[in-house]
């Protein structure tokens, strides 16, 4: 990919809190960087301190505007917020350029991530709220249904939506579909509807409409607990709809194994909807069908 | 509006319209007239302790229909309610700021959120001014925030808009490119509320008018705005407003002003604690426990008496009855010369507790049903109580439409109510063995495991008490002693994530020693019927060592039971201060 991209610079962001845990990882990178003659930076963002990685992120993207023609942003081990703020900073200075996720062979079984904090809303992306609207939150759910609740305590709304991943992929029926539809079942302000965070448009269609029909009426707050993709598409929608909020909930201790294996790569224009069109990709980083993996 | 079909539907209060309000909300014992005073208050409870549901009774929207229906209106006090749990307060961009900068910018959004209920309400009120005021008003107002207010409006409506027109400018502001953005234009709360009561006062409505602001869920406020709103709780004349902050018990804000000075008790405002003490059929919980639910037995047409609605088993009442008998033997051979009271004393104390004893190692749990029992289970919290008789009502409702879809549900099987209450408390006990690290945040999975041990520990010292301890066995509440800083840090932390899961409560008491007040922790009640224990009794604490608690939670080990362990007696007298 690297090659096939024409990659000059490679910036890698990590977490000096978990510093340890991707070391390999890093050494890993620059190795392949430096065999590819790719300049490599790596950048440290402090996890536990938003407002410094917040200000790293932005001094990063201002840094190097005028430097970058083209971005290519790997979101597959990325946390949301990260991805969110440094495609608001992209977008604000006008640096266009692809995303790219792997997905992974499969999840660990048993837990991903584990701890979280309070959730927040991400800064410059909180919406536009106003006095005496009720709260409606929109949470994409993933395998965690308490994360979802956890959510739902906090922003304490009058109108939950649950966007709930379709497809039998990774187990995700038995592990998140059919799971929060029991566990919320019969909670009258609560109503769901299914949504492919892997289809090409990673459920964005579906996710607008339900939002175009709420806004103006409810101060809106978004989540993304389910297939990475989907966060992509939630910033979509805030393109489109600056008065929507992004929240994101921090967890305090992630699963070293928490995936394994590189399955299929997905990629589109950062600000736009997927295009697969123009050259044809690999079979590798074909769109998937759902309900095909 | 809603429609209730099961009566003891627990809704969120702010879900509730004000006739809702009305129809559920119990004056007596629940401080409502304290609420009414022109002073500062606070409120602090936990999640279902009645603190949202107090404000929004004493707002405006809710008294107009109060006093509608008593035919008593008047403008003496005007309860503007303030919510806090909304997106705005959530939003961090102050953290991007100076500190100058976020205190003034923190400022801004919680003024312009009191400025907006503030206008709102008193749009609501019909005459509320005379043309000529409107004008004057909004000619004067307009020139002190130095913005034209919308002409084609009310006053009051103008200022909601200019509210809202206010807010999301500043938020485009502060969303706006790249850089941290500073709002130059912020209000605060002199400039925007004080003087807007100084110029509402001078109309012939308001002139005598008490403006109380019902701020609800402080906790979710952010320090800076926590210290400015503790700054306006400082000021001395109470004649124009008040401030009723209702205010989670665990991230109870702190009493420090945008100065560093301070706020105290019963000096510059009142703090009630809206988790009562005691359930027993006559304390105030009781009392009110019994009007809530006969209000909404009531609102079904159902005519009996909560102890009538939820039966106790006959098969318990015939056991119990036989316990007290052979206790009240028992008793008469210890005290051959009485008094009455004692034997009376030794009967209540130990009657329960024979029941508890004498029952089979392999029976199944006891019967546990009654509504002394479901009041005891809430251990003193609202929901706690309505969120069983829910359950119960839906259960036993689905079993009679099975057999007779017309009839009408006459009381509460006491088979369900027992069936309910023990799947009630596996699912509390669910929360303590798994749950715990993700529906606390900050909670980790070391902690998790420690408050597990703790519980399960305290479970079983509580069942050794029950079964062989001579002089306390229904003990089901403790303090801790010998706590040094050190312990503290430790133990502390588990505590406060216990109580934010509502698994521990923690509660204010007479100490042993020269009559000093000490904090005391209640476990949920319902945390006993799965461990087969007695969820009544209520009148000993078990004192532990802090070191043992430290044991207990971090090493899993058991805590050392002595037959006549130290207790701490509740005094008669606290009781009856209750």
């Amino acid at each position: 990919m690297l090659a096939e991209e024409q990659v000059r610079h490679a910036y890698v962001f990590y977490y000096e809190e978990f510093a340890k845990r991707t070391e390999k990882a890093r050494s890993s990178v620059a190795r392949l960087c430096s065999r590819a003659r790719i300049k490599i930076e790596i950048l440290p963002l402090k996890y536990e301190n938003p407002v410094q990685s917040w200000t790293a992120a932005r001094n990063f993207c201002e840094g190097r505007r005028t430097q970058i023609r083209h971005v290519l942003l790997d979101i597959s081990t990325m946390p949301r917020d990260l991805i969110w703020i440094l495609l608001s900073f992209f977008r604000e200075l006008n640096v266009h350029g692809t995303y790219v996720y792997n997905m992974p062979k499969g999840y660990h079984s048993k837990w991903l991530s584990r701890d979280p904090g309070d959730p927040r809303l991400i800064y410059k992306l909180g919406g536009e709220s106003k006095f005496g609207l009720k709260t409606v939150l929109l949470v994409v759910t993933g395998f965690d249904l308490e994360r979802a609740q956890q959510l739902i305590d906090f922003f304490d709304p009058t109108e939950t939506i649950l966007a709930v991943q379709s497809g039998p992929q990774y187990d995700n029926l038995r592990m998140n579909a059919s799971r929060h539809r029991e566990f919320f079942r019969g909670s009258p302000d609560i109503t769901s509807f299914d949504v492919d965070a892997y289809s090409s448009d990673h459920g964005y269609s579906k996710l607008q409409k339900a939002i175009a029909a709420r806004v103006g009426n409810g101060n809106i707050v978004m989540a993304s607990l389910g297939p990475k993709l989907s966060a992509m598409a939630l910033f979509r929608i805030h393109m489109s709809h600056p008065q929507v909020g992004l929240t994101y909930t921090p967890s305090k201790d992630y699963n070293l194994k928490y995936s394994h294996g590189i399955g299929n790569t997905i990629r589109g224009d950062l600000f736009c909807a997927p295009s697969y069109s123009g050259s044809p990709l690999p079979s590798s980083t074909k769109p998937l069908v759902p309900g095909k993996l | 509006m809603k429609s209730f079909q099961n009566p003891f539907e627990y809704d969120a209060a702010t879900s509730l319209s004000p006739d809702q309000i009305l129809d559920f909300y119990i004056e007596d014992y629940s401080f409502s007239r304290f609420l009414q005073s022109t002073r500062n208050v606070f409120l602090v409870g936990e999640r279902g302790s009645g603190k949202t549901m107090a404000l929004l009774y004493n707002s405006f929207a809710v008294q107009v229909k109060r006093s509608a229906s008593t035919a008593t209106q008047s403008h003496h006090r005007l309860g503007i309610y303030v919510p806090c749990n909304t997106p705005l307060t959530h939003r961090r961009e102050y953290e991007l700021l100076n500190e100058f900068q976020s205190a003034v910018v923190s400022e801004h959004f919680l003024v312009l959120a009191i400025l907006f209920s503030l206008a709102d309400t008193l749009d609501k009120i019909p005459d509320g001014l005379t043309a000529s005021e409107d004008k004057t008003l909004a000619e004067h107002y307009g020139y002190l925030l130095d913005t034209k207010l919308h002409a084609d409006v009310s006053f009051f409506k103008s200022i909601a808009m200019f509210a809202q027109r206010e807010i999301t400018h500043t938020q485009q502001v502060l969303n706006a490119g790249t850089a941290e953005h500073f709002y130059p234009k912020a209000l605060t709360f002199s400039s925007a509320i004080m003087s807007l009561f100084d110029l509402i006062r001078r109309t012939k409505t308001f002139s005598s008018t008490h403006f109380m602001l019902l701020i609800d869920d402080a906790h979710y406020l952010n320090p800076l705005q926590i210290r400015a709103l503790n700054s306006w709780i400082a000021y001395r004349d109470h004649s124009q407003f008040s401030f009723k902050v209702a205010c989670a018990k665990v991230e109870q804000p702190d009493f420090v002003t945008a100065t560093g000075g301070s706020i105290l008790e019963g000096h510059d405002f009142a703090l009630i604690d809206m988790e009562q003490p005691y359930q027993f059929e006559t304390s105030s919980f009781g009392r009110m426990a019994r009007q809530i639910v006969q209000r909404r037995l009531d609102r079904i047409g159902i005519t009996k008496s909560p102890d009538n609605f939820f039966p106790v088993s006959a098969e318990l009442q015939n056991d119990l009855e036989k316990c007290e008998r052979v206790v009240e033997e028992r008793a008469r051979l210890l005290y051959p010369n009485g008094p009455a009271k004692k034997i009376r004393d030794y009967v209540y104390k130990y009657a329960r507790v024979e029941y508890f004893r004498s029952r089979s190692s392999k029976a199944n749990r006891p019967q546990y049903s009654g509504f002394e029992t479901i009041t005891y289970l809430s251990t003193g919290i609202i929901r706690n109580l309505l969120e069983p008789c829910y359950w119960m009502y839906d259960k036993a409702k689905s079993l009679q439409n099975e057999a007779d879809s017309t009839g009408e549900l006459a009381f509460i099987p006491p088979t369900v109510q027992r069936e309910i209450i023990l799947q009630r408390s596996d699912r509390l006990w669910e929360t303590v063995q798994e749950k715990l690290p993700k529906i606390v945040s900050g909670c980790s999975q070391i902690e998790a495991r420690r408050i597990r041990n703790l519980f399960d520990n305290l479970s079983t010292l509580f069942r050794e008490r029950m079964l062989r301890h001579k002089s306390e066995p229904r003990a089901n509440s403790f303090t801790i002693s010998g706590l040094t800083p050190e312990l503290e840090k430790q133990i502390f932390p588990l505590l406060r994530i216990a109580m934010r899961a509502q698994l521990l409560y923690v509660r204010s008491g007479v100490a042993k020693d020269e009559g000093k007040r000490e904090n005391y922790y209640v476990p949920n009640r319902m945390l006993w019927p799965a461990r087969g224990l007695d969820p009544q009794g209520q009148h000993a604490r078990v004192s532990l060592k802090a070191r043992d608690v430290l044991s207990a939670a971090f090493q899993n080990k058991s805590f050392p039971f002595v037959e006549s362990a130290s207790l701490i007696p509740c005094s008669d007298l606290e009781l009856f201060q209750d």
